[in-house]
C-alpha cells in the first residue's frame, strides 16, 4: 500500500457521512473541501498513528492541510 | 470464584435548578449555537448558584441514594467523595457532607482523579469491603465546575456543566457486583488539562487572578486524541479481566464528556450508538458525576434491568483513566 492509499483508507475509515473515495484527490483540503474540523483532525491523527506506527506532535498538524501535504509529512518521517 | 462480591444498592443524584442553554454561551464566546452542537452534542448544562458548593450538591445525591437503598446514614462506615472542585482545600468535601449527614466518626475523604474520579472512588470503595473492613461504602462524584471555568475561553466554557451522583457499595450476591476493575494514570499528559495555579506551587495573587490561571485550561486536540482511543482501550481492557467481550455488555456508560467521543468510540469498537449511555446532551461535561448522572438515567429508563452486565468508564485529566465492568443486581 502506498502512504497515499494508507492517508485515504485512513480518512474512510472515519466514516464521515459526506465522504467518499472520489473525494479523496491529492489536491483535496482537508478543512476546506472534506470540511473535517478540529475533531475530526484529532480522529484522523489518532487513526494514523495508529496506521503508520508513529507519533504525530500538535506542531506538525499544521503542515497537513491537504492529502498531498499529508503524504509528504509521512513519507518524510518515516524515511528517517 | 471470589467469596465476596460488591455492588451499587442505592444511587442518587442531584443537579443545580439554573439552566444555561446554547443560545446564552453562543451570545458570550460570540459563536453560533450550531456550531457548540455539533462540536460537543451538547444543548445545555445546569449551572451553581452563587455559593452553590460540591457539598451542597453532593449531600442531595447522598441522601437520595441512601433513600433508595433504605439504609440510614449512620450505617455509613465510609465516605469517598471524588471531586476537582472541593468547597475548600480543606477540609475535605467528604468530611463536609459527613457532618450534613450527622455523622461524627465516620471516615470519610476525597479524591482527585478528575474525570475518572467516580470510577476510582468505586475501585477504591471495592476494596475497603472486599476485604471485611467496612460493610458500606458511600461514593459521590460531585462537581462544581463552572468555579473553575473561564467563560471566555471556548476550549473548555461550551463544555461544562455542575451536578452530583452518589451511590452507596454493599456487599451483593456472588456473580452480581463489580466483576473486574481496571485504572491507569499517565502524568506526562497532565499539562495537557489542568488548573495550574491557586495551590500551592503558585497560591492565588492579584496577578493570577487577573491572568485567570486558577481557571481551568485544555489542550483540545490532545485530550481528544488521549480520550478517543482511551474509551475503547480501557473499556477492553476491563472486558478482558472479566473474561467478557464487548458482546456480552447490554450498556457501556462513558464519563460523558463530548457526544463525538463516544460516537468515535463506537466507531472503533464496531458497536452501535446505542449500546452507549449518553445524556451529555441536557448536563455537558460534569466531570466526576457524568457516569452516576448516566447510570441514574439509564436506570431510570430502563435501559439496565436485573443481571444485565454494563461499563463504567472514565477518562480524564491527569491524564487518568478507568473502567469498570459490573453485573447490575
Amino acid at each position: 500500500m502506498t502512504t497515499l492509499e494508507k492517508v485515504r483508507a485512513v480518512i474512510l475509515k472515519m466514516k464521515k457521512k459526506n465522504i467518499t473515495e472520489a473525494d479523496l484527490k491529492p489536491e483535496a483540503q482537508l478543512v476546506a473541501d472534506l470540511k473535517l474540523d478540529s475533531i475530526d483532525m484529532a480522529e484522523m491523527l489518532v487513526l494514523a498513528e495508529e496506521a503508520f506506527g508513529l507519533k504525530i506532535s500538535d506542531d506538525d498538524v499544521k503542515n497537513l492541510t491537504t492529502i498531498a501535504s499529508a503524504v509528504e509529512y509521512l513519507d518524510k518521517r518515516l524515511a528517517k | 470464584m471470589d467469596k465476596i462480591a460488591v455492588g451499587i444498592v442505592g444511587i442518587g443524584v442531584c443537579v443545580p435548578e439554573k439552566i444555561l442553554a446554547n443560545a446564552e454561551l453562543a451570545e458570550i464566546l460570540n459563536v453560533s449555537e450550531e456550531w457548540i452542537e455539533s462540536m460537543t452534542g451538547i444543548r445545555q448544562r445546569h449551572i451553581a448558584a452563587p455559593g452553590q458548593s460540591a457539598s451542597d450538591l453532593g449531600l442531595v445525591a447522598a441522601q437520595r441514594a441512601l433513600d433508595q437503598a433504605g439504609i440510614a446514614a449512620n450505617e455509613l462506615d465510609l465516605i469517598i467523595v471524588a471531586t476537582v472542585t472541593p468547597d475548600m482545600q480543606f477540609p475535605s468535601t467528604a468530611c463536609l457532607i459527613g457532618q450534613r449527614l450527622g455523622l461524627t466518626t465516620t471516615p470519610a475523604f476525597d479524591l482527585t482523579a478528575v474525570c475518572s474520579g467516580f470510577v476510582y472512588g468505586l475501585t477504591v470503595a471495592e476494596q475497603f469491603i472486599r476485604s471485611g473492613l467496612y460493610r458500606t461504602v458511600l461514593v459521590v462524584g460531585s462537581e462544581v465546575v463552572s468555579s473553575v471555568t473561564n467563560w471566555s475561553d471556548r476550549d473548555t466554557s461550551l463544555l461544562i456543566g455542575d451536578g452530583a451522583g452518589a451511590v452507596v457499595l454493599r456487599q451483593v450476591p456472588v456473580g452480581y457486583g463489580i466483576l473486574s476493575a481496571t485504572l491507569g494514570a499517565d502524568g506526562s499528559g497532565g499539562k495537557y488539562m489542568m488548573v495550574p495555579a491557586g495551590g500551592s506551587r503558585e497560591p492565588a495573587t492579584p496577578e493570577v487572578l487577573a491572568q485567570k490561571r486558577n481557571k481551568m485550561q485544555m489542550n483540545g486536540s490532545e485530550v481528544f486524541r488521549f480520550a478517543m482511543k482511551k474509551l475503547p482501550e480501557a473499556t477492553e481492557q476491563a472486558l478482558e479481566l472479566a473474561g467478557l467481550t464487548k458482546q456480552d455488555l447490554k450498556l457501556i456508560i462513558p464519563h460523558q464528556a463530548n457526544r463525538r467521543i463516544i460516537e468515535s468510540a463506537a466507531r472503533w469498537m464496531d458497536l452501535p450508538l446505542d449500546k452507549f449511555m449518553i445524556n451529555v446532551e441536557r448536563y455537558g461535561n460534569t466531570s466526576s458525576a457524568t457516569i452516576p448522572l448516566a447510570l441514574h438515567e439509564a436506570l431510570e429508563t430502563d435501559r439496565i434491568e436485573s443481571g444485565d452486565l454494563i461499563a463504567l468508564t472514565g477518562f480524564g485529566g491527569g491524564l487518568t483513566w478507568g473502567s469498570l465492568i459490573i453485573r447490575w443486581l
